[in-house]
């Protein structure tokens, strides 16, 4: 038989609110949906707060990461400027492919708003792979005609190192031939022996010059230091030329390998970098220029490459990054603002990216030394 | 058939259509509880139990927004770090560059803005203002118009010789937490050598 419930009559009037059944009063159920309806609300607007902050600082976050990294590989490349060539380089690709006027290849070459298009600048960097430095065999005599270039495979490491170089690439070989100190020399690496230790090699655009700064079958010195060679060039495509990784909407941080660019071989290194500006701080001549002076820093454009590019002795980089997307609801400063001889893009307001400056400076520690000598 | 917890309402329709003479006597005297401390088996929580409850649900709130603002003070101390180290490092860069006479050593490194191994601080100050702040100039100073500086840069040359072969340089970068009144930096070193 089945029971009922021991304790109380469910349909009894006077006990209906203690009843084990009894359900809420309307009244009841209201209040309760009101509170929990504003507990609710509360919470969610804590969380929609929260999201917001979390995507704001996400966005903070990897806008500071891009111009934390861009400013890192710009700085080691430059410090690194110079090395293993003497400052200066003969036979070497021309900029976009031509034979420089000035024959030589300086440690530093100066791109002021290199497209003219008034945004920014570029900078070229070159030195040779510090870790792979190597000498030529005391008895092979290099001449200028020579297509290889020979290495003592069972000297020290260079069995190892030999195995480094790769077809295509550059390789930097430094002598005292001329009285007046290095000279330093550039090919593209056309095959690798490692175990004969041989390095073939061919002119580059600017092998010409050679016939113009030395007899045909003038040697080279007996013993000279090489070592891959990198010739670096740091730009922005910020252009809507459909050639790059970059648009004027995406604009990225671009690193050229064969003193051509913009090309699309170009290797895009950091999204959204806005803005690269390049200032030098260029010794007189005398030697005892104070860099800490404004007066001594000059934009690209005034400077030589041919004359004045071992006189530079400090780098300032200017970096502008911004964040990958627009976050509408903040404006921060909302324009591109002015860095160096750039002027700003608008007024507060016009966009609404999150944007952020770095300025450092670099000592071109190889070239600084050359200078001290 | 199983019996039906009497505390729990019924899924079925069956005992509420069930007329009520055909209760049986109470097992049970009337008002019997099994947890006899409350109103009622079905009743609802005490008030106390529900202040303890939201008391709980409060304070693991506040704990979960002391998350969110350390990670946001979090996020602004690395970068303002990060802000820190490239200015103290520019400013070592400087030092770094700076032409070496026979005449003066260290006091000529130290010729940026004063003697720095003379005078009682033996660290020279620069002031860098925040982005967005106007810089201190002669003439936003009297206008009152330029800000706070955000990072204070501060270097001293100390000579490693007496024959003044070599000193040591050493930048500090330094910058208030608004919030905390604390204050964060960092400390880059190097060694000068007297140029050839």
């Amino acid at each position: 038989m089945p029971t009922c419930p021991a304790s109380q009559p469910p349909s009894s009037p006077g006990l209906a609110r203690r009843s084990a059944r009894a359900a809420f009063t309307l009244l009841e159920l209201m209040i309760a949906i009101a509170i929990g309806g504003f507990t609710v609300a509360a919470l969610y607007s804590l969380f929609s707060v929260q999201s917001r902050q979390l995507a704001t600082q996400d966005l903070q976050m990897e806008m500071n990461q891009n111009l934390r990294f861009a400013a890192d590989m710009m700085t080691r490349s430059l410090r690194l400027s110079g090395y293993g060539s003497g400052g200066y380089v003969y036979g070497y690709y021309g900029p976009n492919g031509t034979t420089d006027a000035g024959s030589t290849l300086p440690a530093v070459i100066p791109w002021e708003d290199p497209d003219g298009d008034g945004g920014p600048d570029a900078i070229t960097v070159v030195y040779a792979e510090p870790t792979l430095m190597m000498d030529t065999r005391n008895d092979v005599v290099e001449e200028f005609t020579t297509q290889t270039i020979s290495f003592r495979p069972t000297m020290l490491d260079y069995a190892a190192k030999l195995q480094q170089y790769n077809v295509g690439e550059l390789l930097l070989c430094s002598d005292y031939a001329d009285m007046t100190g290095m000279r330093s020399y550039l090919w593209t690496i056309t095959a690798v022996n490692a175990a004969n230790g041989t390095i073939s090699v061919a002119a580059n655009d600017g092998f010409t010059d050679f016939a113009n700064l030395f007899t045909v079958n003038t040697n080279l010195t007996p013993i000279m230091t090489c070592s891959k060679g990198t010739v670096m060039t740091f730009y922005v495509d910020d252009d809507d030329d459909g050639v790059g990784a970059g648009t004027s909407r995406y604009p990225v941080l671009m690193l050229d390998l064969n003193m051509n660019f913009p090309a699309n071989d170009d290797i895009p290194l950091v999204d959204n970098i806005e803005d690269l500006q390049l200032d030098y701080c260029v010794d007189d001549g005398t030697g005892t220029t104070d860099c800490s002076l404004s007066a001594s820093w000059v934009s690209g454009s005034t400077i030589d490459p041919a004359n004045d590019a071992d006189n530079v002795w400090m780098v300032r980089v200017g970096l502008v990054s911004r964040s990958s997307r627009e976050e509408f609801r903040d404006q921060y400063p909302g324009f591109r603002p002015a860095l160096s001889n750039r002027t700003a893009s608008g007024t507060p307001g016009t966009d609404h990216y999150f944007r952020k400056v770095m300025v450092t400076e670099v000592t071109l520690r190889n070239i600084r030394a050359l200078a001290r000598m | 058939m199983s019996k039906p917890d009497p505390r729990l309402p019924s899924l079925t329709r069956a005992p509420a259509a069930r007329p009520m003479q055909h209760r049986p006597p109470a097992h049970r005297p009337l008002g019997h509880r099994t947890r006899p401390h409350r109103a009622g088996a079905n009743a609802g929580f005490t008030l106390v139990e529900a202040l303890i409850a939201t008391a709980l649900l409060g304070f693991s709130l506040i704990v979960m927004f002391g998350f969110h603002s350390q990670a946001v003070r979090s996020n602004m101390h690395a970068r303002k770090m990060t802000d820190c180290t490239y200015l103290a490092q520019t400013q070592l860069e400087r030092l770094i560059a700076l032409p070496w006479t026979a005449s003066s050593t260290h006091a000529d490194l130290s010729d940026i803005s004063a003697d720095s191994t003379s005078s009682a601080d033996p660290w020279v100050t620069l002031e860098h203002p925040s982005s967005g702040l106007a810089a201190r100039t002669a003439a936003n100073e009297t206008a009152g118009t330029y800000g706070e500086p955000s990072y204070f840069v501060t270097w001293d040359i100390e000579e490693m010789s007496s024959t003044g072969e070599w000193v040591r340089l050493r930048v500090r970068c330094q910058y208030r937490d608004e919030a905390f009144n604390q204050w964060h930096g960092t400390t880059v070193s190097s060694y000068r050598f007297r140029d050839s």
